[in-house]
């Protein structure tokens, strides 16, 4: 994904005209590479039938002593669908409207996914907490 | 903690985070090319090999072939001065060797050793109809012994005889110098296409013989030439040609042009302006059809071989992000003839090309001799 991402980079090169930043060009290039593969695997954008309480976060504590490689592993444990919207919204800062677009799904869908991602990213974080001392 | 803290807490995260690359990450790339090569050389592989038994089973003859009549002759050999035409020669003692042995004579009809001792043609009305044939055809083999006295031998030729007893008709009449003759006989078969244990004799009735061909001709099937054009979401427009295998099958090549468009990206931030691919296809099918009086109905499958492939429009986009129209792909389309005349025909057929399906609107030419 990596190399053919960079052989669009070198391809469309032209098309970068200087508005904005090179990296953010070259960071929209890649995730539209990746985005065009994950759909070849057809995601599921299904709800989830998870006891997801959409309530306060009671684990703040234990969610700051996280690092990146562990985020990285919750969000990798999400549904494909969850993961998908959460890293177009959160990640890359893409509106409802446009990842709608760009996977093919309803902005209400969008919304629908993402809310039900933070919910199961922020029960992982509070079942963290309740195992003892692993992050202390 | 809200929602916009709880997004803002993973972006300060994992902004300019980068993870270590895998050791494995060039092998993991690497086997994932060699996969999609075999995978092709697999499907290539696998058309071969029904192409190549096909054509083994084209030159495969299994069964005797019906294109000759089978002959098989006897000779008999008689003697005109001692002997009759003898039990199966009794054609011969109705054409009346003359002479001694004539049919009057001893070794004649009349005798013992005379076609007609044997099958006891001893009434009058045949001895009287005996006679008759005999005087005639004793005039006849005066005329050809003068004509060709002297001479060992001579071609057989049809004669007016009509046919013995035994329901074999001579075929030729052989003069020796010491005025014997060799009468030759026919016994005509024929042999049922594909089946050497079924052999049916030619059924010859006294008076009659039923002439047959010599050769049963074979039902060849004409090859055609096809103009087609496509108008799909890749369209195309070719030439191929079929030829008669075996049977209702038939081989079918060509060389077709195939114009792919991709589409506009809907990315609203990415725009890919439109653009299309160039293709110069080889398709090699395998056609079965059957008649159906006004036209025909077949089905054609096998595989398309792009042999060139150039990008066109307004930018150059690279070859594998396009709809994979090339390479090769799997063919399997439905042909419906319907005849214009003799050697003209519409044809449609829609078909089923990986990514690339439609339906092909063309004429054919039929070579007739």
């Amino acid at each position: 994904m990596l190399q053919e991402g960079f052989v669009r980079i070198f391809t469309f090169i032209d098309q970068y005209r200087g508005e904005g930043s090179l990296e953010g060009w070259v960071r929209r290039v890649i995730v539209h590479c990746c985005l065009k593969t994950v759909a070849k695997r057809k995601p599921s954008f299904a709800e989830i039938d998870e006891n997801v309480e959409d309530s306060a976060f009671h684990a703040a504590e234990v969610f700051s002593m996280l690092d990146a490689e562990q985020l990285l592993q919750l969000i990798a444990g999400l549904p494909d669908g969850y993961r998908l919207v959460f890293n177009l919204y959160v990640m890359e800062g893409y509106d409802h409207n446009e990842i709608a677009s760009m996977l093919n799904i309803s902005a209400g869908t969008s919304r629908s996914q993402l809310a039900k991602a933070r919910g199961l990213l922020r029960s992982k974080i509070e079942n963290l907490q309740k195992l003892p001392n692993k992050y202390a | 903690m809200r929602e916009k803290e709880f997004d803002q807490f993973f972006r300060d995260r994992l902004a300019g985070h980068s993870s270590p690359v895998p050791e494995d990450m060039w092998q993991r790339i690497h086997g994932k090319k060699d996969d999609r090569k075999a995978f092709v050389l697999w499907w290539v592989l696998g058309g071969g090999l029904v192409l190549a038994s096909l054509l083994a089973g084209r030159f495969w003859k299994a069964g005797v072939p019906m294109e000759k009549v089978a002959k098989t002759t006897e000779k008999t050999r008689e003697n005109v001065g001692s002997k009759g035409a003898g039990g199966k020669a009794g054609a011969e003692g109705k054409t009346g060797v003359g002479g001694k042995s004539g049919v009057e004579g001893k070794a004649g009809a009349n005798g013992k050793s005379g076609a007609d001792g044997k099958v006891g043609a001893g009434s009058d009305a045949a001895r009287s109809q005996y006679r008759d044939d005999a005087a005639r055809s004793q005039h006849r083999d005066d005329a050809v012994r003068s004509e060709h006295r002297g001479h060992a031998s001579r071609s057989g030729h049809w004669g007016d005889e009509k046919p013995g007893i035994s329901g074999v008709r001579p075929k030729a009449v052989v003069w020796r110098e010491d005025s014997s003759r060799t009468v030759e006989r026919v016994h005509k078969t024929w042999t049922l296409p594909g089946r050497a244990d079924m052999k049916k004799r030619l059924p010859v009735r006294a008076g009659e013989l039923k002439v047959r061909k010599d050769t049963i001709q074979k039902k060849k099937r004409p090859i055609t030439l096809d103009l087609y054009v496509s108008p799909s979401n890749a369209s195309n427009a070719g030439v191929r040609v079929a030829v008669p295998i075996w049977k209702n099958f038939s081989l079918i090549t060509g060389l077709q042009y195939t114009r792919v468009g991709f589409p506009r990206d809907r990315d609203s931030v990415i725009h890919i302006s439109s653009g299309h691919f160039n293709n110069i296809d080889l398709p090699l099918l395998v056609g079965y059809s059957r008649e159906l009086g006004w036209g025909k109905i077949g089905v054609n499958t096998g595989v398309v071989f792009n042999l060139h492939s150039s990008a066109g429009g307004d930018s150059v986009t690279l070859y594998r992000y396009l709809p994979k129209t090339g390479g090769t792909s799997w063919y399997l389309g439905v042909d419906l003839e319907k005849y214009l005349g003799r050697k003209w025909s519409l044809f449609a057929e829609p078909y089923y090309r990986y990514q690339a399906s439609g339906v092909s609107l063309g004429l054919r030419y039929i070579f007739k001799k």
